[in-house]
């Protein structure tokens, strides 16, 4: 008997023992929501750009990578790229993206027409050359005309506030800037937008004068119309549809809408500011408010909250829509997609620790 | 690991106190006999009557033991633990079947690392039936070959945090279920009686049940990236070797 009391005492001392970190639920099966392989595009990266095409492809461009994805980061490329120092802000239209690095009057302009895979680096030789002797302040920006083609802004700023511009039309494949236009005026521009060669648009204000002008050009940019005084606010952004319909707004503050090419303008606004707006097309617009996402359908007239689930709005940058129902919201290391219009929508992108741990 | 050991130990300590008292009661009924030898004689025929009369047909059965994992999806993670069990039984077909309506315990402890150590605990309250066939006799030993059937009330959870929360045990809810199920196991083994008291009990329970997963936890993993199962279906069987007493009642 004592021999089972022994055995008994040394079953109770196995009792109560287990491995620490081998757990029951281990034991359930579970699945990584996303590839971990898309540490190569999220870990010590920052998403840039991204857009959704017709056939449901996914591109985008962080600071160190260019990816695509045809079905949701299930399997995707991608591809490695080292731009530093930017000079300008990068520009992106369709496939091309533009970036100059470098020193304002000696730049390198950095061109890629395949969602950033591949670039070709130039050095612009321009003529006659920028002389910014005299001027305070000379800014440069570069602007996508068509794929020959790109625009290079200069604003040399005067202390006087006359201010001198300069632009330029650079071929990709000759390297020549061939001088287009250049003026000095009270105008500064803040964004200008071509919608084919020789139709653009071009965002303006006044240093000395609280507002925003537009003037056009219809001959590819050396002849622009009288600036035209349209909002009491400095607003920065410019977006351009079809048929002559506008967009302009500024972060955190509200839209404003012109369906005839700029002639005529009218405000828009929502109950809460908008944090960063997309004209999907004349009428469709889509925009991120500190409550949320809003949608007009009316070129801005009504806005109209989209109640999404699955999605923090208020953490999101940015959001492009395909259509009125198939778009991508994103920020630094996040990207949620939505078919259903924003009702739902689905984690692509999200910095898990499986993700972005060594 | 002192504390965990000799708190495991607490429970063999009612069994150590039953086997004194029944020891005890031995030794009156042997100080006792010289005095019966008087009336041997009147006795003898009362004996004849005992072979005859049958014992005691209900009788109350108490054990308790080792339970030891037989699938790597409990074994992993436990490396054994407690089985108990009470029941009521009666004789049938001449006290060779016994028919055991009872109640029992499955437990299993150990501590675990969440950030913080808190004791992770696997518990099935049991209800069922069983059956036991008196085979085979020798000496002072009988043998009976047992079946048996329970339903179970399974679940599995983390202690409660007592000093705050941790890292990890933000993730994984603490001090609630976390697996859950309710449904049937069988069992089956051999019983060795001595001198119809003692028994020792070896079964093998067949135990795989489809659990549920607390949706908390499957939120909380997919907060982490991941996509849990709502149900899984884990094999929890286990070879049980267990001590115990009975209780018969004066026929």
């Amino acid at each position: 008997m004592k021999k089972t009391y022994f055995l008994l005492i040394a079953a109770a001392v196995a009792f109560g023992c287990g491995k620490k970190d081998k757990f029951m639920y281990g034991q359930v099966a579970t699945q990584p929501i996303m590839n971990p392989d898309l540490k190569s595009i999220l870990k010590d990266n920052v998403i840039l750009n991204s857009v959704l095409d017709s056939s449901g492809v996914i591109h985008g461009l962080t600071d160190k990578n260019a990816f695509s994805t045809s079905d949701q980061f299930q399997s995707f490329n991608h591809s490695g790229y080292s731009i530093s120092n930017a000079l300008t802000p990068y520009t992106y239209d369709k496939n091309t993206v533009i970036v100059a690095t470098g020193t304002v009057l000696t730049p390198i302009v950095h061109y890629s027409q395949d969602y950033g895979f591949t670039w070709d680096s130039i050095a612009p030789v321009l003529t006659p050359a920028v002389n910014s002797g005299g001027y305070y302040e000379t800014d440069l920006s570069v602007y996508y005309i068509n794929k020959q083609n790109f625009a290079m802004v200069y604003v040399l700023k005067s202390a006087t506030n006359i201010h001198k511009k300069l632009i330029y039309k650079v071929n990709i494949a000759t390297k020549q800037g061939t001088l287009v236009n250049s003026w000095q005026d009270f105008y500064i521009p803040m964004s200008v937008k071509f919608t084919n060669d020789t139709i653009a648009y071009m965002l303006i204000y006044r240093s000395s004068v609280n507002g925003t002008y537009i003037s056009k050009t219809t001959n590819g940019g050396s002849l622009w119309s009288a600036p035209l005084y349209f909002d009491t606010k400095n607003l920065s952004v410019m977006q351009v549809a079809d048929k002559g319909n506008l967009c302009v707004y500024e972060p955190n503050s509200y839209a404003t809408y012109s369906t005839d090419s700029g002639a005529h303008w009218r405000q828009s606004a929502y109950s809460s500011n908008f944090n960063t707006l997309q004209m999907v097309s004349p009428s469709l617009s889509f925009a991120l408010t500190n409550n949320g996402l809003v949608k007009s359908s009316d070129t801005g007239k009504t806005w109209n909250a989209v109640q999404g689930t699955g999605v923090d709005f208020n953490s999101m940058k940015h959001i492009y829509f395909n259509t009125d129902q198939k778009g991508l919201i994103y920020t630094d290391q996040q990207m949620y997609m939505t078919s259903d219009g924003g009702a739902t929508w689905k984690t692509l992108l999200y910095p898990y620790p499986y993700i972005i741990s060594n | 690991m002192k504390t965990s050991i000799f708190r495991n130990i607490l429970w063999l300590l009612p069994l150590l106190v039953v086997q004194l008292s029944v020891n005890a009661q031995d030794a009156a009924k042997d100080a006792k006999a010289p005095q019966d030898t008087k009336n041997e004689k009147k006795t003898s025929s009362q004996k004849k009557k005992k072979t005859v009369v049958p014992g005691p047909k209900y009788a109350i059965d108490l054990d308790a033991g080792y339970a030891y994992p037989i699938n790597t999806q409990l074994s992993s993670v436990f490396t054994g633990g407690l089985d108990a069990s009470l029941g009521f039984k009666m004789a049938f077909l001449k006290k060779k079947l016994w028919i055991r309506p009872e109640g029992g315990y499955q437990f299993y402890t150990k501590r675990a690392d969440l950030g913080e150590s808190v004791q992770e605990v696997n518990q099935a309250w049991k209800a069922g039936v069983e059956f036991e066939y008196k085979a085979y006799e020798v000496k002072k030993f009988s043998f009976f070959p047992l079946v048996r059937a329970d339903y179970n009330w399974f679940s599995n959870q983390f202690s409660k945090q007592i000093s705050g929360e941790t890292t990890n045990s933000q993730i994984i809810p603490t001090g609630e279920n976390l697996l859950t199920a309710n449904t049937y196991s069988i069992s089956a083994g051999i019983m060795i009686v001595r001198s119809g008291f003692v028994y020792v009990k070896l079964d093998y329970e067949y135990f795989k049940p489809t659990l549920t997963v607390n949706p908390k936890l499957v939120n909380a993993m997919l907060a982490q990236g991941y996509t849990m199962a709502d149900k899984q279906t884990m094999d929890l069987s286990t070879a049980n070797i267990k001590i115990g007493f009975n209780l018969n009642f004066k026929h």
